[in-house]
């Protein structure tokens, strides 16, 4: 079991590989240089439908791979209501959302 | 009597090979005689026409004859084969059947009643013909098998024109409409039909190089393995002139890598169902997947881009589901086609094709780019649900190679860049490590 600063890390460099992996097929524009701090769909970060879907199904892919935990990202994010805050606004913001989701099973259905 | 005309042949091919199996030869002459033997035991046994039986077997000389002697004596067949062991008793039920026999792999028989009485409408109906029937179950591999009821007159009919015949290997399983017509094809031209020992590509070559096989009737997924098992270097497959597939949509790559290898072999699409039997068709050429279908008995049709079938020897209906024909009595295929004067393509099947945000992806053509991959050994794709784009194109695929997930997909999506649309590269890839294919050679998905 990974301590829980040692899962922060995994988790955003996880979401960093993830999205370099998705926006080489120009899928998105997202300043993954940025680190914690980038945008993904908040201003100035850019992704299409397909390479959103394509993301969240590679992070799910690649936190089960690295760090054994099942989650279900693409229906539980797509269900938070707008006045939320949304996880998909940073790179911080998504890698807090996910390793809310491997701490908190309720949050997004993980195993 | 249903079966006169092909004991004739048996009799003006009486000296000539009609089966091997096992190594044996079994001449027409022999197999005439081992139906006359089934036909007198069937009456000892009191078996009483139009009774509905399971023949449970595969390819060999007694399920032959007796296939053809319960014809003969008016039967109803429900043809089931070994590889059913875990769905024969509820397949059994569906068809009602009232006997069981039983052929093992020696070719021991062994007959059985069930106490069951048959008495499905369409079961009658074959009863008040007086005419003998087929079961037919369809593969079910997206779902219940389903029970395709055919009178056995009908499907006879295009039997009885003599036409050339090659040695030819019995591919197609005993249960298959393929298998029989590829069976009945072979016997009504006084043609020998090989029974290969089992399905693997292995076997099969060997089967091929030890018989001199001039036909074979196959699939594309088995072809696809033929190329990946590189059996083709280690056996001598020069007799074959003519390979013949069906059931599924043949990938481009794989047919060019076919014909780039095997120059001298003609490679004929064919077209089939179990609800209609199998058409007589004609490719463009052999490295096209354009073909012409159809011939005598069989109308075609093309309704908001799908086939659609008007043919005489089309089953009279499903045991278990309702007939889907139009009701001006077209057979809805549910294949997708595209046209060229009187040339067809198959796109794939409408119910596998993915709508990704309002985009259709066929994925047949997704499967055609992931299979030229280097170390891609199978591949299947299909369709899921998602919230943001409908759906989504996942591709389940079996490495030669031990790469992981995460290399493998980045090196998928940099070879597919220039060769598909965006939104038809697989979203959700999946390694497995499991066959991809049934053991009918068809896709699993």
């Amino acid at each position: 079991m990974l301590e829980p600063s040692k899962i922060n890390e995994t988790v955003q460099d996880i979401v960093l590989d993830c999205i370099q992996e998705v926006t080489t097929q120009g899928w998105g524009r997202i300043q993954i240089e940025q680190g914690a701090a980038a945008n993904i769909l908040a201003g100035g970060g850019y992704i299409d439908s397909l390479g959103l879907t394509s993301l969240l199904v590679v992070i799910e892919q690649d936190i089960e791979a690295e760090l054994g935990f099942t989650i279900n990202l693409t229906s539980t994010i797509t269900e938070i209501t707008p006045s939320s805050t949304n996880p998909l606004a940073t790179v911080g913001s998504l890698t807090d959302y996910i390793v809310d989701c491997i701490n908190n099973s309720t949050v997004c259905g993980g195993v | 009597m249903a079966i006169e005309f092909l004991l004739e042949r048996f009799d003006q091919n009486k000296d000539a090979e009609a089966l091997i199996w096992s190594d044996r030869s079994v001449l027409y002459s022999e197999l005439g005689q081992l139906v006359k033997f089934w036909q007198e035991r069937l009456h000892k046994e009191a078996l009483p026409q139009g009774a509905v039986i399971a023949l449970e077997a595969d390819f060999s000389p007694n399920s032959v004859a007796l296939l053809l002697s319960l014809l003969q004596h008016n039967c109803i067949v429900a043809l089931l084969t070994a590889e059913m062991k875990t769905s024969r008793a509820e397949l059994r039920q569906i068809a009602e059947v009232e006997w069981i026999i039983k052929i093992d792999l020696d070719d021991n028989v062994s007959i059985e009643q069930t106490g069951t009485q048959a008495r499905h409408e369409l079961l009658y109906q074959l009863r008040d013909r007086q005419h003998p029937g087929l079961i037919i179950f369809t593969s079910g591999s997206t779902g219940k098998s389903k029970a395709a009821v055919h009178d056995f007159i009908l499907i006879r009919e295009k039997f009885q024109t003599v036409r050339p015949i090659q040695k030819t290997l019995l591919f197609l399983l005993f249960d298959h409409i393929g298998g029989i017509n590829t069976l009945l094809h072979v016997l009504s031209n006084g043609g020998c039909a090989v029974v290969p020992v089992d399905h693997s590509p292995e076997k099969v070559a060997a089967a091929i190089a030890k018989h001199r096989i001039q036909v074979l009737p196959t699939s594309p997924t088995f072809l696809t393995l033929l190329l990946l098992s590189g059996v083709h270097q280690r056996y001598d497959l020069s007799s074959l002139e003519i390979v013949t597939y069906g059931t599924e949509v043949m990938p481009e790559g794989v047919l060019s890598n076919l014909n780039r290898l095997f120059p001298n072999i003609r490679f004929h699409q064919t077209y089939g169902l179990t609800e209609l039997g199998i058409m007589r068709s004609k490719s463009l050429s052999s490295d096209s997947l354009w073909f012409k279908i159809g011939g005598e008995g069989y109308e075609t049709r093309i309704v908001n881009g799908m086939l659609e079938i008007q043919a005489k020897s089309a089953m009279l209906g499903y045991l278990n589901a309702p007939a889907p024909f139009t009701p001006d009595g077209w057979y809805m295929t549910g294949d997708l086609v595209e046209i060229d004067g009187d040339w067809l393509k198959i796109l794939g099947r409408k119910s596998e094709l993915i709508n990704v945000g309002g985009q259709k992806v066929y994925p047949a053509e997704v499967e055609n780019v992931l299979q030229a991959m280097e170390g891609v050994l199978e591949v299947s794709v299909k369709g899921e649900a998602n919230p943001i784009t409908g759906n989504i194109v996942t591709a389940k695929v079996r490495l030669t190679t031990d790469e992981s997930l995460r290399d493998f997909r980045v090196r998928l999506r940099t070879f597919c860049q220039d060769k598909l649309e965006s939104y038809k590269i697989p979203v959700r890839v999946m390694l497995v490590k499991e066959k991809l294919h049934s053991d009918r050679f068809k896709k699993n998905h």
